[in-house]
């Protein structure tokens, strides 16, 4: 039961770090990003690469987050910002063309196969409740329930969380006092890009792999998620987040493999949105 | 004794404590026009609503040729033989101005599990009666254009020959003259009037009191959710629980002026 | 000669799908991502029966079709209500689920499928590649004749309004729930039907032919050749699949250019190669005009 617990918190933390991003980035524009799950494989390949030529994992970290939120920046810049008005089919399918772009980068520069990091974490592993948690899912769990009280703690009681809200609920009253919601936008997929990163890198971490299609399942399950939790509402989305990887790991503990693990993210959604058309957390941002 | 084309009684409407229309009634004779005008906030709207079922009354009833209405769906106004325009022109974009007018007639072909699917181009008569109202609201010439590309002006006068499209016995007209400029308020008028002549009842629900009593046989006007007043153009002008209601009393009463500055 | 009709085959069945996918997108605007869903419910049930109860190849075709409209109006009555962007990541759950369903359920072959259709058979007579060339060739025109005479209906006219004003299609009388439902339904029975001629033309039906990335494939053939148009629909299916035939040496590349070209279409044309105001709708006008102009 506490090994349930614990293994559905570290997947739900992965998810929602892999989540938060899309979710801001829904708010603000009614884009659902797919492509944003390509930030998770850049994360995990940049730090690969950049170990295996500097021998410090520090820098393959930083130079991950950095360069993959700079990717994030100049995406949004050339590609999602002049097309948002064409619809949200236009976006979606760009972004999921972007994704597999990206995808197809990745196998043709590093090659279709898993690769290892090599790389020993340092954390200790505890015993919790009887059950022996390994270092790198501490971090995990960690970086989660973090990212949980940063993200309340940022949108409710600091001024950038506040801009962001301004702009979500209406750019043009935003502009007009003052707000520049093109950084606010730039911003948002910078952070969100980086966060998914840190997923990709985490990911590469707790399972020594590195592989170009790591980020497949994600893409799609993620908008599962951002649904479930609301669109538009980040904490909603952290919670959903929980929420699925604790009914998954619980679903598979029980019936073993013979559940697809995927398909119960979206027959998740599907139930609750018979139930509840509007999500389980309805967005207070409304869109038109 | 005719039985009313329209006809309210006692209806109230409640939202959440706040009550938007009490004890109304009123009735719109075959052939009659009858304007509904009122300040900001006196519950025109919510009357327009009501009437054509986008909401449903708290109490009391509504009922259209003598039937009591039991459903209150906006997409059986056109079966009862009602019609409305909205007050913000409503269009569909990627069809022509003529497709735009020709599915106002769509409500009863609409029926029935074949009849959808028959042409919009079939039926002479429905096409004479098509090219008629596009002469008759002086759209005859940019019938073929994409609605997308039509000016305000011309939608206006869409939306009316749409309205007409159905052959409706009434014709229900929510703030027609919102936002139009000084010079399009005569043809506007001239417009409804000639509509009016063919034999259609109106009920005009309007901001501009000018226009509202110039064209019609009798003007209600509402107030905080009640009839305030109820008679000919000239009564109601010379009324002065209206002029109160509009202007303020004489003493002036700084509610009062700001209904004035609002209406 | 037998290669060129296989790929007529395959291009024609597949823009059955894409017709059938415009038939949702061009009158709901609502960004499908299960076509590919009920495609497979067609070609599944169709090989179930062909194979494991020996129909024949009418009743398959039929039942195919009336399974999949069936699932096509349970999928309209989860997503048709709710909003944008919840009913495109609805349709594509749905997917998942209907693909997962396909994978683990031994009635349908679980994860390796079902083989060993055999060819169908109409009076008596076998058809090979031939007769399944006409066959898919006649559902196509059939698919665009239905698309035509919808176009021109009532029913179609309404559904317009519905796309770009809800509650204008109802003042006017649209039952407009009902309506986006049997749109639905009309496109889901088509690509059940497209599904069966797919099982019988590949004798053969597996859980991933039918994924959600041919969803994507599908609605991105649409929206490449130019969405809500029927000539986009056929025009984007014959691009996406003869392209990557040719370009056979390059395969390497082949998704990278599919989802360069997707991203740059997109971007750059969003109404599509030839769609309604494209560049080259738009030449093709001005040229007959031209012509009528000269004296």
């Amino acid at each position: 039961m506490t090994y349930i617990l614990i293994q559905g918190i570290v997947v739900g933390s992965l998810y929602a770090l892999i989540a938060i991003g899309p979710s801001l980035v829904y708010g603000l524009m009614g884009v659902l990003d797919v492509a944003s799950a390509a930030a998770l494989t850049l994360g995990a390949y940049l730090l690969l690469v950049v170990f295996q030529a500097s021998g410090s994992v520090l820098l393959g970290v930083a130079a991950a987050l950095v360069l993959t939120g700079a990717a994030g920046w100049v995406f949004q810049k050339s590609l999602y910002v002049p097309i948002l008005d064409r619809g949200p089919i236009v976006t979606l399918i760009t972004s999921i063309g972007v994704y597999i772009c990206a995808d197809e980068l990745f196998r043709l520069v590093f090659g279709p196969l898993q690769q290892s990091l090599g790389i020993q974490t340092a954390i200790p592993d505890l015993h919790i409740a009887g059950v022996e948690v390994t270092g790198i899912n501490l971090l995990i769990i960690a970086i989660g329930v973090g990212l949980l009280l940063l993200t309340w703690l940022v949108l409710t009681r600091t001024r950038y969380g506040v801009v962001w809200r301004a702009v979500a609920q209406d750019r043009d009253i935003a502009s007009a006092v003052g707000i520049d919601s093109k950084k606010v936008i730039g911003g948002v997929f910078v952070i969100g890009y980086a966060l998914s990163a840190l997923a990709g890198i985490l990911y590469a971490l707790k399972y020594d792999s590195v592989i170009p299609t790591m980020g497949d399942v994600p893409a799609y399950k993620m908008l599962a998620i951002i649904i479930l939790g609301g669109l538009g509402s980040p904490l909603g989305t952290i919670a959903a987040a929980f929420l699925i990887g604790l009914v998954e790991t619980a679903v598979v503990a029980q019936f073993g493999f013979v559940v697809p693990r995927d398909a119960i993210a979206f027959a998740a959604l599907v139930l609750v949105l018979l139930i509840r058309p509007q999500g389980l957390i309805p967005s207070r941002v409304v869109r038109a | 004794m005719t039985t009313p084309l329209l006809e309210l009684k006692a209806v109230t409407k409640r939202f959440d404590g706040l009550v938007a229309l009490s004890k109304v009634n009123m009735a719109v004779m075959p052939g009659e026009f009858v304007s509904v005008i009122g300040p900001n906030g006196a519950g025109k709207s919510t009357l327009f609503n009501v009437i054509t079922g986008v909401l449903a009354p708290s109490e009391g009833t509504v009922a259209v040729n003598g039937e009591t209405v039991r459903k209150f769906r906006p997409d059986l106004l056109n079966a009862r033989g009602l019609a409305r325009t909205f007050q913000v022109v409503r269009t569909v974009g990627s069809l022509s101005i003529r497709d735009n007018v020709m599915l106002g007639a769509a409500g009863p072909r609409l029926r029935g599990l074949t009849a959808p699917f028959r042409s919009r181009s079939g039926e002479p008569e429905l096409q004479e009666r098509v090219d008629e109202l596009l002469r008759f609201t002086e759209l005859a010439d940019v019938a073929g254009q994409s609605a997308r590309e039509a000016s305000p002006g011309h939608l206006r006068r869409m939306e009316i020959a749409r309205a007409l499209a159905g052959n409706p016995r009434m014709i229900l007209m929510d703030e027609p003259a919102a936002g139009i400029g000084a010079d399009g308020l005569q043809p506007l008028k001239e417009l409804i009037g000639a509509i009016h002549k063919r034999g259609i009842s109106v009920l005009l629900v309007e901001h501009y009191v000018g226009l509202a009593l110039s064209l019609c046989d009798r003007a209600i006007v509402l107030e905080s959710g009640k009839i305030l007043a109820e008679g000919s153009p000239d009564q109601i002008r010379a009324d002065q629980r209206v002029i109160d209601a509009y202007l303020g009393p004489q003493h002036g009463n700084s509610t009062a002026s700001k209904e004035q500055d609002k209406a | 000669m037998s290669y060129l009709l296989v790929l007529l085959i395959t291009v024609t069945i597949l823009s059955t799908v894409t017709v059938s996918l415009n038939m949702v997108v061009g009158y709901t605007g609502q960004p499908n991502l299960g076509q590919s869903a009920v495609f497979g419910i067609g070609a599944y049930f169709a090989a179930v029966f062909a194979t494991s109860y020996s129909m024949p190849f009418w009743f398959c075709f039929l039942a195919a079709g009336l399974i999949a409209g069936v699932a096509g109006a349970l999928i309209g009555a989860i997503s048709l209500r709710l909003h944008q962007d919840f009913f495109a990541i609805t349709t594509l759950g749905l997917n998942f689920i209907v693909v997962a369903t396909f994978q683990t359920l031994p009635f349908f072959g679980g994860a390796t499928g079902l083989y060993g259709i055999p060819l169908p058979t109409i009076a008596g007579y076998e058809l090979d590649y031939p007769g399944l060339a006409v066959c898919s060739l006649l559902l196509l025109l059939c698919a665009v004749g239905v698309s035509l005479l919808v176009n021109r209906s009532w029913f179609g006219g309404i559904l317009q309004a519905v796309r770009e004003d809800e509650t204008l299609a109802a003042s006017l009388g649209a039952p407009v729930a009902r309506y986006k439902s049997t749109i639905f339904v009309i496109s889901s029975i088509f690509a059940g039907f497209a599904g069966c001629l797919y099982a019988y033309f590949l004798s053969t039906v597996s859980p991933q032919t039918f994924g959600f990335n041919d969803s994507v494939l599908f609605l991105a053939m649409l929206l490449i050749g130019g969405s809500a148009t029927i000539r986009g629909a056929i025009f984007g299916a014959v691009l996406l699949t003869i392209i990557p035939e040719l370009f056979r040496f390059a395969s390497e590349y082949r998704m990278l250019i599919f989802g360069a070209v997707l991203v740059l279409v997109l971007r750059f044309h969003p109404q599509g190669i030839i769609g309604e105001d494209s560049l080259i709708a738009r030449w093709t006008a001005n040229v007959f005009t031209d012509k009528r102009a000269r004296p």
